[in-house]
């Protein structure tokens, strides 16, 4: 997965390639971010493993793509379709397949064998409607650079870091100070208890699931923005997503943002200094390392 | 106000209640007692929807409320300050009465009641912003109280209050729940602490293996042989 343009200028100075790279990692792992807090979100609290998670957010960036080329629609601007379909979407999902497992004593393992097979669905429709081409998103702004002092800034990276801001916190805050974000807190950590407070878990539980899918189309269109996608993107994508929650802690909004962060900022510096093919090798590496050390993530769950 | 007709349930094999039946009026306060395993948390729990009835109904102002979920129980004014406090432990005290506010009627009276419940629980103003789980047994215990007391019960139902609490801090808790009655607040207490809650409440129940094997007054309670050489150490 390499990214649409090259980080580095040869022959600049080595402090400058370094802030360079760092910046280009936190770009991209800022979008990670955004398409992870959603798989976070619906893995830690209602401990379904959504694996079909970056399948509805590259659903959204084939959307975006079409929107695109038929109408000239900005993909940003397509979210303001897409992120309402992939909650509803979402929202029937739960109501009709996921309600009937979520009992389950294995929810995990049941949740990803179902989502699994959703994701199967998603990715076949998609080689059906889009075919198996690679595609772009793009722009007028595409190879537009912003220039400050020895620094460069491309259009579609920003743009993605930006939605990403703004999506994370969206959710953060959405947990933190609305009356239904605390009640999607209360409803997880102790689900007996809320009920006695007069919540109704399944209509909790529908609102988280819908709110995760519909981050995803964020997400979607934040990676479309960086890389070229294909209706099988979205298993690359879902490596990426365990490795950010994984390492954020699962059910942690702010942790999965930073994990992103980290992330980025690893791969883009093993991108600037690293053969290629070493990059991967490197950040899951230190998946496997976290993982041994600090199972539970960096970060504690917040909900 | 509520009334169990003939209640049965089972946890798979095992038979936890058999034809309990109970009657609480309104203004009443009531004594559920019995060893540990008699039945008296599955019959809150029932009472409350979160565990299914085999036979028998719960009736709650006319109204027949078995089969009915947790959160609609809850609507009708028939709120369970469960056993072991269940609160939510990674908000602050603030938050957990907010929830304990969150049905639609409660939510308009938020800060009228948060303000009664800083009355009857100082403690609780001083630590508004710590997260409930950094309170101690008994500060967690009054939590608990207020959180279902936000939501404005009609009838109140306490699972093991005194549970892990020192003598006095339990004293400190009935008082408060004497206090709630007599202004009205119909309650139904689960308690160890059967001495105590003889003293306080004007009934009683008595539970033994899932069947109620005693009624009557809870002075009555307290002179009985029975009671005194099994649950009074007499
Ligand atoms: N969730 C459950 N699953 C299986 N058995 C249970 C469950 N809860 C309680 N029991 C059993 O039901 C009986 C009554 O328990 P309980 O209502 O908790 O008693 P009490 O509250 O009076 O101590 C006990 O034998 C207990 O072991
Ligand atoms: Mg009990």
């Amino acid at each position: 997965m390499a990214p649409n343009t090259k980080v580095v200028y040869p022959g600049q100075m080595n402090s400058t390639l370094v802030i360079q790279s760092l910046i280009s990692g936190v770009m991209m792992g800022s979008v990670y971010a955004l398409l992870g807090v959603g798989f976070s979100l619906t893995w830690g609290v209602m401990k379904v493993i959504n694996v079909a998670h970056a399948a509805f957010g590259l659903l959204a960036t084939f959307m975006a793509y079409s929107l695109l080329q038929a109408y000239g629609v900005d993909p940003v601007a397509s979210l303001a379709i897409t992120i309402p379909l992939l909650y509803f979407g979402g929202c029937i999902l739960y109501r009709t397949l996921l309600i009937r497992i979520t009992s389950a004593k294995a929810v995990i393992v049941s949740s990803m064998i179902l989502t699994f097979g959703i994701a199967i669905i998603l990715e076949n429709g998609m080689l059906l409607v889009w075919g198996a081409d690679p595609r772009l998103l793009t722009t007028s702004y595409t190879s537009k650079v912003f220039v400050v002092g020895p620094f460069y800034f491309q259009y579609p990276p920003l743009i993605g870091f930006v939605m990403s801001i703004i999506g994370v916190m969206t959710i953060h805050l959405f947990l933190k100070r609305t009356y239904v974000g605390k009640a999607v807190r209360a409803a997880w950590q102790q689900p007996e208890a809320s009920q006695l407070c007069g919540i109704n878990l399944r209509r909790i539980s529908t609102i988280t699931f819908g709110l995760a899918v519909a981050t995803s189309g964020a997400g979607g269109v934040g990676m479309g923005l960086l890389y070229s996608f294909e209706p099988h993107s979205h298993n690359l994508w879902l490596i990426h997503l365990f490795l950010v929650v994984i390492v954020g802690g699962v059910g942690n909004v702010l942790g999965t943002a930073l994990a992103g962060l980290i992330i980025g900022i690893i791969t883009g510096l093993s991108m600037a200094f690293l053969p290629y093919q070493w990059v991967n090798l490197l950040t899951f590496g230190l998946l496997m390392i976290i993982l041994v050390v600090r199972p539970q993530g960096l970060f504690q769950s917040e909900v | 106000m509520l009334e169990t007709k003939n209640l049965s349930v089972s946890y798979g094999k095992l038979r936890a209640l058999s034809d309990v039946s109970i009657g609480i009026n309104k203004g009443d306060f009531v004594a559920l007692i019995g060893s540990n395993g008699a039945g008296k948390s599955t019959l809150i729990n029932a009472v409350s929807g979160l565990v299914s009835i085999d036979s028998g109904s719960v009736v709650f102002e006319g109204a027949t409320i078995s089969g009915m979920s947790p959160d609609s129980i809850a609507a009708a004014g028939l709120i369970q300050v469960p056993e072991g406090r269940k609160l939510f432990a990674r908000m602050t005290i603030e938050e957990n009465l907010q929830i304990g506010a969150y049905l639609p009627a409660a939510r308009r009276n938020y800060l009228r009641n948060l303000g009664r419940m800083f009355e009857l629980f100082p403690r609780l103003k001083e630590r508004r912003r710590q997260m409930a789980g950094s309170l101690s047994g008994g500060e967690q215990q009054m939590l608990a109280i207020s959180r279902a007391l936000m939501s404005e019960p009609k009838l109140l139902m306490l699972d093991e209050p005194s549970l892990g609490l020192a003598p006095i801090v339990t004293l400190e808790i009935f008082k408060i729940l004497q206090e709630l009655n007599g202004n009205g607040l119909t309650i139904l207490l689960v308690s160890q602490e059967v001495l105590q809650s003889l003293k306080i409440t004007r009934r009683a129940y008595l539970l033994e293996n899932g069947h109620i094997s005693l009624t009557g007054s809870s002075t009555d309670l307290l002179g009985d042989s029975r009671v005194k050489e099994s649950y009074l150490g007499l």
